[in-house]
């Protein structure tokens, strides 16, 4: 530890030089009587100290928890020399929060080991790294003061909590890859799409008996195919809206990540767009080492501040496949974001948008003209939306009232009856 | 802060002639120490001491009478005055429960406090018999202020 001098002891240290100097000038020992205390105090502190060196451990429970998991972090500090008082200070990074146990914490160690138990829970989804620990020991005068810091970098990625996904919404078109959606297209699988006369090499088993009963010849069924899908779930992070812990970032990482999940979970290739002052993107994969690469990628998203103006132009065109289905997370805030979106759909994308509605984020104001300027607002969103819905865009509003069921559900609902004119 | 404004009132009420002067000396002490405390001002208190040091150094020069009785008692109140101080301005951290920290430490300042009470009046009474003994014991508390200094001066550099 690194042993740095009080202020104390100087000041002490001083004043007896000034007691005894003024004791031999002015001839009063009085003088020196009033100084002993002080020298008594330096010189027994300078005597009985000792630097101690403790030994650190820190130990993580687990690196990986999802939000509002609470982990355990187990401190454990050994020391040869006793300390009169040890000050640990373990510094918990923003996102996370200290549930039990307390930091900073003074403690006394008269030698031997003491074991720290410290609960920490995942307030929000992120990459975090633990571990930033500063010890502060005193001796008994409090005329040395002792530092050690310990940066034991252990890392812990907090997950986000994923939204309730029920149904999920169904892309347009289907691709060339076996998966759980039934295709327009005919070839094998189980749902049934037409009857056609028999042909030579049809299979036996396809024959329907029935209908080749009523026409006297043979007639087969023909079946839809079942095949996957590409997705693209498109991450707006121009801009968010925040309210103390919340944000609209957050609540559209939350959703990314369950819409990735459940789409993979039926083997649909899906790939991740994150458009914003940093531009990232995941080429469309199947697979759980795709869903790990795009939760991880999730977590490193980040507002950044650019003022360049962009379009889908910079993203890399292998990101977009044709025929995919583009799910845009969006708070609707940057025009940046929402001309791309409007790019997206002219050039024959199968769009849908979840608006992650930055309104409750927003205090209206008390002034007259303030509650005037949202309104104001309000109504441009409004029609913002009217102008996605007429290029045949699907918006669906989510916010604290709707949970996202239902916005998906808003979504299919008007794909079912305003189906977009196809590229 | 009670017991420094305690001491500088004792002095003045003790001090003959020029007592205001004294008194005055004292409440600007207690005045730093209120702000010292008030604004955790660390830095103030070698100032609030040298000045309570300074208000017994006027009060013996005023009083020009046999040696004072009360010196150890009152240096051993200054020290204790100090360590309050210190420890009401220093950066508090919540102790572990059962630990005992503040009992510990408030007991290890008592017993500092008897023991330069002790040792004060022990080198009083010393002053009182070595009257005659001259310049050895002058040399002594020459070496002794230098060797504060010099600690001074190797803690400044370090």
């Amino acid at each position: 530890m690194r042993r740095v001098p009080t202020a104390k002891l100087g000041v002490y240290a001083g004043l007896s030089a000034l007691g005894l100097v003024a004791s031999l000038v002015l001839g009063y020992p009085e003088l020196v009587a009033l100084a002993a205390p002080f020298a008594l105090v330096a010189g027994a502190g300078l005597a009985l100290a000792e630097t101690p060196d403790p030994e650190v451990t820190v130990e993580l429970e687990r690196d990986r928890a999802i939000e509002g998991d609470e982990l355990t972090v187990v401190l454990r500090v050994a020391t040869n020399v006793p300390i009169e008082q040890l000050d640990l200070r373990l510094s918990v990074p923003e996102g996370l929060s200290l549930v039990d146990g307390k930091s900073p914490v003074a403690l006394r160690l008269p030698g031997g080991e003491r074991e720290l138990e410290y609960r920490i829970a995942g307030d929000r989804w992120g990459s975090y790294v633990l571990g930033d620990l500063r010890l502060v020991a005193h001796d008994r005068f409090r005329v040395f003061r002792y530092d050690q810091r310990h940066d034991f970098r252990l890392p812990l990625k907090v997950y986000p909590r994923p939204e309730l996904v029920k149904e999920l919404l169904k892309p347009l078109e289907t691709q060339v890859f076996t998966g759980n959606l039934v295709a327009r297209e005919k070839g094998e699988g189980i749902e049934f799409a037409d009857l056609r006369q028999f042909v030579a090499g049809d299979r036996v088993r396809r024959i329907n008996w029935r209908a080749s009963a009523r026409r006297g010849e043979l007639w087969v069924n023909e079946l839809h195919a079942e095949r996957n899908a590409d997705v693209i779930v498109f991450l707006d992070s121009f801009t968010e809206a925040r309210r103390e812990n919340e944000s609209t970032l957050d609540r559209a990482v939350r959703a990314t990540a369950a819409l990735v999940e459940h789409y993979l979970e039926h083997k649909d290739r899906v790939g991740l767009v994150s458009f914003g002052g940093v531009l990232n993107w995941l080429l469309p994969a199947t697979g759980m080492t795709q869903l790990y690469r795009i939760v991880d990628s999730l977590l490193d998203t980040e507002v950044v501040l650019n003022y360049a103006w962009k379009d889908i132009d910079v993203i890399p065109r292998r990101t977009l496949p044709p025929k995919a289905l583009v799910i845009a997370l969006t708070p609707l805030l940057d025009e940046r974001a929402a001309g791309a979106l409007l790019d997206l759909r002219a050039r024959g994308f199968d769009l849908a948008i979840v608006e992650i509605s930055p309104i409750p984020f927003v205090e209206p104001g008390k002034m007259e003209h303030e509650r005037l300027a949202f309104d104001i607002w309000k109504l441009r969103r409004d029609a913002l939306r009217g102008h996605y819905e007429r290029a045949g865009v699907p918006v669906a509003v989510w916010n604290d009232e709707v949970p996202l069921v239902a916005a998906l559900e808003e979504v299919r609902a008007f794909r079912r009856y305003a189906r977009p004119a196809h590229a | 802060m009670l017991l420094l404004a305690l001491g500088a009132l004792t002095l003045m009420l003790r001090g003959d002639s020029l007592a205001p002067l004294v008194g005055a000396i004292g409440l600007v002490a207690v005045l730093l120490l209120v702000v010292a405390l008030a604004a955790r001002f660390e830095w103030l208190l070698p100032w609030v001491l040298a000045l309570a040091g300074a208000q017994y150094a006027a009060f013996l020069v005023i009083r020009e009478t046999a040696i004072d009785p009360y010196a150890p008692i009152y240096g051993a109140g200054l020290l204790l005055v100090s360590e309050l101080a210190y420890w009401a301005i220093e950066r508090r951290v919540p102790g572990m429960p059962g630990e005992g920290l503040s009992f510990r430490r408030g007991t290890l300042i008592v017993a500092a406090v008897i023991a330069s009470g002790g040792i004060g009046g022990l080198i009083l009474a010393m002053s009182e018999t070595s009257v005659r003994g001259g310049l050895w014991l002058e040399a002594l508390g020459v070496a002794a202020a230098v060797g504060a200094v010099a600690l001074l001066a190797r803690l400044a550099r370090s």
